[in-house]
């Protein structure tokens, strides 16, 4: 069925750039096999691995809803990683994140296909040493698989703990070898703020290997999801080449915490872009801190975990100048008229395939609407050509369909 | 369905329209009713002025007045266009107009469309607003000065 929708708006083509960067449908049920694989073969029953009672769950974009597919920018990559959790059933004051990142390296390691990937993940990119990572690079995939366990001082036992393996050699206690992370309760804080005032998603994480959550149309996608992908895509730009750059977490983090109920993905991506510029500002002199949202406790590090940390500061102000001029752009495309000036628009910030594919797709969807007579009647103040939903066709008048005469 | 008069034509479109501008002219003998409209398909294409000259019996005329129209891309002539400049929206052998139709409802919306088309064709030389294969016969006799005598 076609959805009601309006075509030739700014906002159509920042929708239509969005289905243009997330994963296609072939990628994402690729990512899906590939996530199911691993998964089904770490929680294989009468192994080394059944004693520690492993369970896979799928993390970030895949389990939040804003994956961008893999780019290539100059020659250079960037690909898309499958985030995936392997929770184990030990306690961390007594077992050591070491031992339990050997035990799933180990238990990877014994597919002969996957302790290829894992050495050839090892030759192709640097790691963190906090997941192990498998290399699907025909087709710019990564798989990380991040072994934790529950942290025991979360009465829900929802939050999680994973390796630190800056500790390894030093830790007194196998606890310090753990540090904090919530991707489940972050995926449900994205949920509820995409629904601002809504109830929020099932909080429990269950099953074994847990089933990755369908793709959304983008149509159907809250529009912070949409203006999130928006920016991971522009940020996977800027940052091609760069081994310092914001991470999805911080993006995703800056955009929830901006974003105040827009029904639009052009008017969220305004407002998430003039608060995190505001916060900008505020902060002087001094840079801004992103603090995570779900982390609601001091770690055990002691003190709470600042998101923009990690960038150097060269990556900051290359992070602060890429926001002030994505929004300086959102000004632009609100002035431009005509594909002859949309298209370097659009090219500037997502590329020329992306660019075209937008342009294209409003085209088809114009003439497929024409051909089933869903063309809503509009009038001199129209914005957009607007588009009635399959189903509600016969409750509005929309115009007739015609074919163009003569030679095309 | 019976025809609609030339002023209930008229009268509608104002309506929708309220600053378009109206009036009659006289060409090869006939009387046409000559609207000039300002038309952008979508926030993100340009205004165009559109003139139309509607006399009963008779083919729609519709010409793009300004921006002076591209008259071809990579050697290619405009699309669905006659050979006077005037646009081909619909089939004419195909009973898809008739003087029974709102002219509001039908060619200007039609014409926005073709506009859209037309754009994208402009900066890329590739139409993409056709489902079915385009036709051939691209004539029509248009009373010589129509066109300049509305402007």
């Amino acid at each position: 069925m076609i959805a009601a929708r309006e075509i030739g708006s700014v906002d159509d083509y920042l929708n239509r750039i969005c289905e243009g960067i997330q994963l296609s449908q072939t990628q994402f049920e690729t990512a899906v096999k590939r996530y199911r694989r691993v998964g089904e073969w770490l929680i294989q029953e009468e192994t080394a691995m059944d004693r520690l009672s492993p369970e896979v769950f799928p993390q970030g974009s895949m389990l939040q809803g804003t994956t961008v597919r893999p780019t290539r920018v100059d020659k250079e990559v960037v690909p898309f990683d499958i985030d995936t959790v392997c929770r184990c059933a030990v306690d961390p004051y007594s077992k050591s994140s070491q031992s339990v990142y050997g035990s799933v390296l180990s238990r990877l390691q014994d597919h002969a296909e996957f302790a290829q990937r894992i050495r050839n993940a090892a030759d192709e990119c640097p790691t963190s040493g906090k997941c192990i990572k498998l290399s699907y690079s025909s087709d710019d995939f990564y798989l990380d698989v991040v072994p934790t366990c529950k942290d025991p001082t979360d009465p829900d036992g929802i939050r999680l703990m994973m390796c630190l393996p800056g500790r390894w050699h030093d830790a007194k206690n196998p606890i310090d070898t753990w540090r904090r992370t919530d991707p489940f309760r972050f995926a449900g804080w994205l949920h509820q703020r995409c629904a601002v005032g809504r109830t929020l998603l099932e909080k429990r994480a269950v099953a074994s290997v847990a089933p990755v959550p369908p793709q959304e149309a983008v149509e159907e996608k809250a529009p912070l999801r949409r203006a999130v992908q928006l920016l991971k895509a522009r940020r996977d730009r800027e940052f091609v080449g760069h081994a310092c750059r914001p991470s999805s977490i911080l993006v995703t983090t800056l955009a929830g915490l901006h974003y105040s109920g827009q029904d639009t993905v052009f008017a969220a991506l305004v407002t998430v872009l003039d608060g995190i510029i505001s916060q900008i500002q505020k902060a002087g002199s001094k840079r801004i801190i992103i603090i995570n949202p779900t982390d609601e406790l001091a770690p055990h590090a002691g003190g709470f975990e600042d998101l923009a940390a990690v960038m150097d500061d060269a990556a900051y102000i290359r992070f602060c100048a890429m926001i002030v001029s994505m929004r300086r752009w959102l000004d632009r495309l609100t002035k431009t008229h005509g594909p002859d000036e949309l298209r370097p628009a659009l090219e500037e910030a997502f590329g020329g395939r992306i660019a075209v594919a937008a342009l294209k797709s409003a085209q088809e969807a114009v003439r497929d609407a024409n051909t089933r007579r869903l063309i809503l009647a509009s009038g001199p103040a129209a914005s957009a050509l607007h588009i009635a939903a399959e189903s509600s066709r016969a409750a509005a008048p929309t115009v007739r369909s015609s074919d163009f005469h003569g030679p095309g | 369905m019976p025809s609609l008069t030339v002023e209930e034509q008229r009268s509608s479109i104002l309506k929708r329209y309220p600053n378009a501008r109206a009036r009659y002219r006289f060409a090869g003998g006939i009387r046409y009713l000559c609207v000039t409209l300002h038309i952008r398909p979508t926030a993100t294409n340009r205004m165009y002025s559109i003139l139309f000259a509607y006399a009963p019996d008779r083919r729609p005329l519709v010409w793009v007045m300004s921006p002076e129209p591209v008259k071809e891309v990579n050697g290619k002539p405009t699309p669905h266009t006659y050979r006077d400049g005037s646009l081909c929206l619909f089939d004419p052998n195909g009973g898809q107009w008739t003087d029974a139709d709102p002219f509001v409802d039908t060619i200007v919306e039609w014409t926005r469309r073709w506009l859209f088309h037309y754009e994208f064709w402009a900066a890329t030389g590739e139409w993409l607003g056709d489902a079915v294969a385009p036709g051939t016969e691209a004539d029509a006799a248009t009373p010589e000065g129509l066109k300049e005598a509305a402007a």
